[in-house]
């Protein structure tokens, strides 16, 4: 690609390397989960699309357990809000790890709540997931969130992916 | 010493005597062990207080024997009543067969007895109601969690909303937009019933003013659907348009708001919901209808009391029918249940269509003392 691109010049060249952007960014994959459907689909969705990543959403735990079980790969990261009726965060990163345990080490699992990183609950699921965040309450906030685990500035326009687990220490 | 000999003696018939009259006053309460032993340790120990002759300062094991009556009572969801009836059960007990019996027994004696049951008494009382002072701390602090909890959670959603709007990433009258409105509303009605529960509480003057009843399932509606909407649920609405009823409308609100939540809470996916007022003569119906599944008749009449939920859905405090009954009390009316078994159940809501005014009601001007905040500009 950079061969091609370096033979190029003018629209062509920002053309692709525009779709060459996006087509890398694609790779990375974001599932959220959280029983807010209107929120997540209008806001999360619509800002982390903006930044090119495949976003996937499930209102509730068992749509996110068969979205991971369809998908091909283990999505990068997993936003997955605590406080959900029928199954919750803990409820669902359990059944992640008893029923997909690659995807569990794999991705990223990021419990998300509004409770405070004090509380216990908080502590709980920081303790059995990757990690722990309380929710953004901007936009910088919820693109950090993403960018914190890919090892990237929020601002950065081609996100590498770094997998394995890590403590970042602490959460915003 | 002849009560200490009588004591002795007739164990097994006084022990059993009382614990008849205990059973008698529990009705189908659970009991335990440690609960069962709570007495029968009691008594050998005031056995052993009247051997030693000990008038005052009794032994510590009988205190602490005490304390544990109370604290298992309490664990066991026993009254105060109960606890302090169990002790006059035995003194009963002891009586009624000293008498049958002739036993002579000196006041002297019947002193020492008094003196240890008071103390016994005062024991168990005083750590019942430590212990539930400190349940009820706790789940007052749990309840202002879960409150905290649901605004800040609205409050999130709002803001990211309101900022993507202000930096013109969308529109202002789109599904962003849609998301900051509803999450305005979830942060008002969660202010809302915090406001009546704190009045229901600390001042129940009634705030009358005259509104139409649909005006106000409206206001309801409108959050409840965001809710109903994620199971799928239909909200149906039977009302009579022409209703209009004097009365504190923030209690009504409330009553009517816990209950809906209740029945979408309860009702399964794709399930349906009912909402239907009418009125007839001087009263008012307003009635909410579930596909719960049916109640648990043994739990119905516990059902309004805080803290109890009815079903494995544990989210939430288990407080919306306590004040749903608390707001329809003190707006006059009534709340009762018809249950349906593996089909649902219909809360009955009974108010009359003008409160009669009480000493400390206060009436509201219009637009000036309303409670109601005016969300009417949509965002």
């Amino acid at each position: 690609m950079k061969r091609i691109l370096s033979r190029l010049s003018g629209p062509a060249r920002r053309v692709l390397t525009l779709a060459a952007s996006r087509n890398f960014k694609e790779q990375t994959t974001i599932l959220i989960i959280d029983d807010d459907e209107s929120l997540v689909k209008n806001v999360y969705q619509v800002l982390l699309e903006r930044k090119g990543y495949r976003v996937l959403t499930a209102k509730s735990g068992f749509l996110g357990l068969e979205i991971i079980g369809r998908e091909l790969r283990s999505p990068d990261i997993i936003l997955v809000d605590c406080s959900m009726p029928d199954m919750d965060g803990e409820e669902f990163l359990l059944e992640l790890k008893d029923k997909h345990p690659k995807i569990f080490s794999e991705s990223k699992v990021i419990g998300l709540t509004a409770y405070d990183s004090r509380s216990s609950a908080f502590l709980r699921i920081k303790q059995l997931a990757f990690d722990c965040r309380e929710k953004p309450f901007d936009i910088d906030g919820i693109l950090q969130v993403v960018s914190d685990y890919l090892g990237v500035s929020s601002n950065e326009a081609y996100p590498q992916i770094t997998r394995g687990r890590r403590s970042l220490g602490g959460s915003s | 010493m002849i009560l200490q000999k009588f004591l002795e003696e007739n164990r097994q018939e006084i022990l059993l005597l009382s614990e008849e009259k205990t059973k008698n006053l529990a009705g189908l309460l659970a009991t335990t062990d440690e609960l069962r032993l709570g007495l029968p340790l009691f008594y050998d120990q005031l056995i052993k207080v009247l051997e030693q002759k000990l008038s005052a300062n009794p032994p510590t094991e009988m205190l602490s024997a005490a304390a544990a009556h109370g604290r298992e009572s309490l664990r066991l969801g026993y009254s105060l009543s109960h606890v302090v009836h169990s002790y006059g059960a035995m003194c009963q007990a002891i009586t009624e067969l000293a008498t049958m019996k002739n036993a002579n027994i000196s006041s002297y004696e019947f002193n020492i007895l008094n003196g240890c049951l008071d103390v016994a008494i005062a024991a168990a009382v005083s750590e019942f109601q430590f212990r539930s002072n400190e349940a009820t701390e706790e789940r007052e602090v749990k309840h202002l969690g879960f409150l905290v909890h649901e605004l800040r959670s609205a409050l999130s959603g709002a803001a990211v909303a309101h900022e993507m709007i202000k930096a013109g990433l969308v529109g202002t009258g789109g599904s962003t937009s849609s998301v900051l409105g509803a999450n305005l509303v979830r942060m008002r009605d969660l202010i809302d019933r915090s406001l009546s529960e704190v009045r229901m509480r600390a001042d129940a003057d009634l705030f009358i003013e005259k509104f139409r009843l649909c005006d106000l399932f409206d206001q309801i509606i409108v959050t409840a659907r965001m809710d109903a909407d994620k199971k799928k649920q239909i909200i149906a609405t039977e009302i009579d348009k022409k209703i209009e009823i004097e009365a504190d409308r923030q209690f009504v609100v409330s009553a009517v708001a816990n209950l809906v939540q209740n029945a979408i809470k309860y009702t399964k996916s794709n399930g349906k919901i009912w909402l239907r007022a009418n009125a007839s003569g001087e009263r008012v119906f307003i009635e909410i209808e579930d596909e719960c599944g049916g109640l648990d008749t043994a739990k119905i009449s516990s059902l309004f009391e805080p803290y109890v939920q009815e079903n494995a859905d544990r989210s939430g405090l288990g407080l919306g029918l306590a004040i749903a009954r608390r707001a329809i009390h003190l707006s006059q009316g009534t709340i009762t249940v018809r249950n349906s078994p593996g089909v649902g159940c219909v809360f009955v809501i009974e108010i009359p269509q003008r409160i009669k005014p009480v000493p400390s009601t206060k009436l509201a001007v219009p637009g000036k003392d309303s409670v109601q905040p005016n969300f009417s500009k949509k965002v």
